[in-house]
């Protein structure tokens, strides 16, 4: 069955029809929202809140005019994430104290063997550098540096223009090479194995 | 960093984001410039750093956030048909005879703006009417001092009285005045008569013994009061 159909299916309030949406789309907004909050049980309410949200504005989804569900969804996913870290900005402050600490101390208990302290530095410094970031700049970095989007295409999902995309994204680059010379240009990690 | 232009299209280059022609040019300056090649690698660590420190996303329950997903959907579709308790035909119908009943009252009101308000309309506070009655009772005994005045009851303190309560009369008589001007010409006559009446007696002058007897004489031959008593019965 193609993608129209379904939509159409749910927009007459199939629940199996919803179903499929819900199955094809739910990791692409998990991960965003997951990479937006870095928290599993956050990113679920996201997950959640989107969806319900998507189902009960999909008559105002225009299948006609060639629109495609996926951006639409992910649009909505990611107001969903900035209104989500909005309401939980001081619970979350509050938790990456708490989470920091139980990092550290849990981390020599990882698994993973590539995960070396410097890594580690490395990737809480994008994490703070990423919370530094304004609400637009972070969502425009996740989507175009791990969600692989173009900025035509997140342009496109932020109904603004290209240039302020590219404009954005230069400064969260710029930011995260200023907040890890000192990590990467004092030899504390070692850039032979990146 | 000098070469500001480049130092854009270098991040733009590593996504890919660069048009063959302007990705040409950035390597030949970077080629040619060493602190844009600086930047250029360095800019390459970064990103390196940024793609190895890449998390992996968790599994999530997707068993869960479909129940609450559902859960939500549904509650919705209850919603809307708790709304529509009524077929929509009869929403549209009372919102017809809504509009059309808005239209009479207004149609009234803007067509027959002189016509009389009710018995019942003249109760409610704060309408035309039962702010003239008031005025009216306030008027009365005034007027019926003046109506029976003889020379010898006037004392000094009884006309500064009368002059302080005629002033404050004569506030609202120029007030409902201005009200009443373009839809009530009878009304608008007797307030014309009582503001001649309240003038006189708001310019009283204690030796003055004439005026109240011009003033009695007044309201006796324009029948103020009698009108008023007419008009309080309509």
């Amino acid at each position: 069955m193609n993608e129209d159909a379904v939509i159409k299916l749910a927009q007459e309030g199939n629940r199996e029809a919803l179903k499929l949406l819900f199955e094809e789309n739910k990791k692409k907004i998990f991960s965003l929202a997951y990479q937006y909050t870095k928290n599993a049980e956050d990113a679920e309410d996201i997950l959640q809140e989107a969806f319900i949200k998507a189902y009960r504005s999909l008559h105002r989804f225009n299948i006609k005019n060639g629109n495609s569900f996926s951006p639409w969804l992910c649009r909505i996913g990611i107001n969903c994430s900035i209104d989500h870290l909005r309401r939980n900005k001081i619970r979350k402050e509050k938790d990456m104290i708490v989470n920091n600490m139980e990092n550290l101390t849990s981390y020599d208990a990882d698994s993973n063997p590539e995960n070396t302290s410097a890594q580690r530095e490395i990737r809480e410094k994008i994490d703070q550098t990423l919370n530094k970031l304004s609400g637009q700049q972070k969502i425009i970095f996740i989507l175009r540096h791990y969600q692989q989007l173009t900025t035509g295409e997140i342009a496109e999902y932020l109904n603004c223009s290209e240039g302020s995309v590219k404009r954005q994204l230069f400064r969260a680059v710029s930011a995260m090479k200023v907040h890890l010379k000192g990590l990467i240009l004092e030899n504390k990690y070692e850039m032979q194995k990146i | 960093m000098k070469c500001k232009k480049y130092e854009e299209k270098i991040i733009l280059h590593l996504y890919g984001e660069l048009g063959e022609k302007e990705g040409a040019e950035l390597e030949n300056h970077i080629n040619e410039c060493p602190e844009c090649s600086r930047d250029f690698a360095y800019t390459k660590k970064v990103f390196k750093a940024l793609d190895k420190s890449k998390e992996e996303i968790p599994e999530a329950n997707w068993e869960k956030c479909w129940r609450e997903i559902d859960a939500g959907a549904h509650k919705k579709s209850t919603l809307q048909k708790n709304f529509f308790l009524f077929p929509r035909w009869a929403y549209a119908g009372a919102a017809l005879l809504l509009v059309f009943v808005l239209g009479a009252i207004i149609g009234r009101f803007l067509f027959f703006p002189g016509q009389r308000v009710s018995d019942e309309q003249a109760l409610i506070p704060g309408s035309i009417q039962f702010t003239l009655q008031e005025y009216f009772e306030e008027l009365k005994p005034v007027l019926v001092e003046y109506a029976n005045y003889t020379s010898a009851e006037k004392r000094e303190e009884t006309i500064f009285m009368d002059k302080e309560i005629a002033r404050n009369l004569l506030i609202q008589n120029i007030l409902l005045r201005s009200i009443v001007a373009k839809t009530d010409p009878t009304l608008v006559q007797l307030l014309d008569d009582v503001d001649i009446v309240l003038k006189e007696i708001s310019n009283l002058k204690k030796e003055d013994r004439q005026t109240p007897s011009l003033i009695r004489e007044l309201i006796q031959e324009r029948e103020i009061l009698f009108k008023m008593e007419v008009l309080q019965k309509i």
